[in-house]
């Protein structure tokens, strides 16, 4: 499998209880999946889903509890991801860097935007001089910023450029693989579409690979090659973007797409109302884990995990985790445009 | 001042004016906001960051934050028992205005989570709006907006309850007094899309029960649109675009308003690339002279850059403020 530059594998991620003796919270509970050279795989679900801490731990923010993943560079180097030692740390994350949602937190206030974009450059490629002030502006220009910003502080800009910083920052390292934890959901709409259109654009111009984290289906929708649902930590669906919204498979991702309230005026919302709440991961529901909302359940959902199985899709293979997959006639986008249509007609 | 509302008519703003007086210059937040709203109706106001959507919410109430007030214009309201209050030319810190805060109009805010106390009970701190109201009713309400277990949760800390919750303990307590208007400031813009879509229903069941009448703030076009007959669309402290939503939607007329639908990626089309509007939204406080959108605009004439355009009705109950839509 040579076109995957992030392979993970029965990812776990425990976070001790709150007292010693109390159980542990199971943020991510044996989660695989494989990023591609070049596309964006975007993972969605609900908060408290997993979906950032199976970004952060990935990138070691946190040590993860089991599993295993790893990253292979265009150069062919195979990074076992959680077992490098602290220098191989160090270069790993010269391959991987990291989008944050506010970019109000996550930048210093006390350092100018060159000395952001900079300090990376001096610490990993040991740049001084003529040489870190050339790549810093080639870097800010790429990312749509102007030069004579780069003496100014971060309280000088707006939540998009601020934006743009902290992507200036994370392409300083020239990364293949980029995570973006929510990179446009602060952002107004009209700036949203501009970032938006900065990522694409350094996608195809560095041949950059995403793992993309939004809650926004509509976001994800348009940037998004394939899409892995979450709940409660496990994996639901996997599948490309096209399949996912025409034709869901997993009841959960059927309720997810039609809670979407479309700005379409002619579209009627028909949310199929999940009840109650995403559940508490420490003591997650039996079988599958859905079954307490699921509108489909039948007895085996509450005694029987299922397994995350394949199913054909329109251009590849996709997977789903559900007793009833293909089964069941589950309402998609294209049958809501389907019908409107049909109505318009009459 | 009574013969200006229709009877059906429950709130009417008029030229609405804010400003923030600062030490060295004067920030016009809302520089001109009108719009009517009858009984049992809902009212949308979309805009992004900046536009005035919020201090627009909070002068309907004299809420305003320091140094904030109300500069000009009128907000009609018709009180519970008939009589037409003019809301502008209230003291805000007055009996007239306290009775109307949470019996006539009620405030649902963004972040329960910040609007609640940490440290008191839930039910303890929802029954603050009504000082010789029950345990008993504040029970009742919670198992009106969907609480379960409300007998236990309304002794619960609202660390205690999940974000959904605290939201409609929120509704419950704006509820509490029985306003005849109800403000909801991005009140589900914290949650996540299967939660939004329960509290919009319960938006809605609230509504046809109580014939409440609504004001509902959001950037989202898409929510606005599930539950807003009317819409105002504002840019930097005027309503730009104002009229029946789906019409609004199906064909905008003020340049802004057609700019930003497209920048928004639409769930049921498969784009390449989003269309982005130029520059930025100015800083409220430069003074403004013509159009304020005029240097961003696509159709800007020389007049445009010299005269600033009056709202005005371009066909029947659609409103756009632009020197080139022509009527």
């Amino acid at each position: 499998m040579s076109d995957d530059i992030l392979v993970v594998k029965n990812l776990k991620e425990y976070f001790p209880g709150s007292k010693r003796k109390s159980p542990p919270v199971k943020a991510v509970d044996d989660v695989s999946f494989a990023v591609r050279r070049g596309e964006t795989l975007s993972l969605v679900g609900e908060s408290g889903s997993g979906k950032t801490t199976i970004a952060r731990s990935l990138l070691r923010v946190w040590e993860p509890t089991a599993g295993e993943a790893h990253f292979y560079s265009r150069e062919g180097r195979d990074f076992n991801i959680m077992k490098l030692s602290k220098k191989e740390l160090k270069e790993f994350r010269r391959y991987a860097q990291m989008i944050f949602q506010d970019p109000y937190s996550s930048l210093s206030p006390r350092m100018t935007v060159y000395d952001i974009i900079g300090e990376p450059l001096m610490v990993n490629f040991g740049l001084r001089g003529e040489e870190l002030s050339k790549r810093v502006i080639e870097i800010a220009e790429l990312c749509g910023l102007n030069r004579e910003y780069l003496r100014r502080y971060p309280h000088a800009f707006s939540g998009g450029q601020r934006q743009r910083i902290g992507i200036a920052r994370a392409l300083a390292m020239k990364p293949e693989l980029v995570v973006c934890d929510e990179p446009v959901s602060a952002l107004d709409v009209s700036i949203q579409a501009k970032i938006l259109n900065l990522l694409k654009d350094l996608q195809s111009q560095l041949n950059l690979s995403y793992l993309f984290i939004a809650h926004d289906l509509s976001v994800v929708k348009h940037i998004s090659d394939r899409i892995v649902v979450l709940y409660l930590g496990r994996i639901m669906e996997i599948a490309d973007v096209d399949d996912l919204f025409e034709k869901p498979l997993h009841p959960y991702t059927e309720a997810l797409i039609s809670a979407i309230p479309p700005t379409n005026p002619d579209m009627e919302m028909k949310p199929i109302l999940l009840e109650g709440e995403i559940p508490n991961s420490i003591n997650p529901p039996s079988g599958c884990r859905f079954h307490p909302r699921c509108a489909y359940a039948k007895d085996i959902c509450s005694k029987e995990e299922p397994v995350l199985k394949a199913y054909r899709g329109q251009k590849e293979d996709r997977f789903c985790a559900c007793h009833f997959a293909g089964e069941l006639k589950l309402h998609s986008l294209a049958d809501t445009e389907a019908e409107e249509a049909a109505l318009s007609r009459k | 001042m009574a013969e200006l509302m229709t009877d059906k008519e429950i709130l009417r703003v008029d030229d609405l004016k804010v400003d923030f007086p600062l030490d060295d210059r004067v920030v016009h937040a809302v520089r001109g906001v009108s719009f009517s709203l009858d009984r049992g109706e809902t009212l949308g106001i979309a805009g992004e960051s900046g536009c005035g959507k919020s201090v627009t919410a909070s002068a309907l109430i004299q809420l305003l934050d320091r140094p904030g007030r109300i500069a000009g214009g009128s907000i009609l309201l018709r009180g519970k028992g008939g009589k037409v209050i003019d809301i502008a030319k209230l003291p805000p810190k007055g009996k007239e205005i306290n009775d109307i805060r949470g019996k006539e109009i009620s405030m649902v805010f963004q972040e329960p989570m910040s609007s609640f106390s940490p440290i008191y009970r839930i039910g303890k701190q929802v029954l603050e709006a009504k000082p010789n109201g029950t345990r008993d009713e504040v029970v009742e309400l919670f198992k009106e907006v969907g609480i379960p277990n409300a007998e236990k949760n309304v002794d619960s800390y609202p660390f205690e309850l999940s974000g959904g919750m605290r939201q409609r303990a929120m509704i419950a307590m704006a509820l509490l007094n029985e306003p005849s208007l109800l403000i909801a400031d991005e009140p589900t813009t914290a949650l996540d899309v299967t939660i939004q879509a329960q509290i919009l229903r319960l938006f809605r069941e609230q509504q046809s029960k109580r014939n409440l009448s609504i004001i509902f703030i959001s950037h989202n076009l898409g929510v606005i649109n599930q539950i807003a007959g009317k819409i105002a669309i504002m840019y930097l402290g005027e309503v730009v675009e104002y009229g029946p939503t789906k019409q609004i939607l199906r064909s905008p007329r003020h340049p802004y308003t057609v700019d930003l639908f497209k920048s928004i990626p639409d769930i049921s089309r498969r784009q390449d690339k989003l269309f982005t509007i130029k520059g930025s939204v100015p800083d409220s406080y430069k003074e403004i002279k013509g159009c304020a959108f005029a240097d961003r605009c696509r159709a800007a004439s020389e007049r445009c850059f010299a005269e600033d355009p009056a709202l005005v009705e371009v066909e029947s109950g659609r409103w756009v403020r632009c020197h080139e839509v022509k009527q």
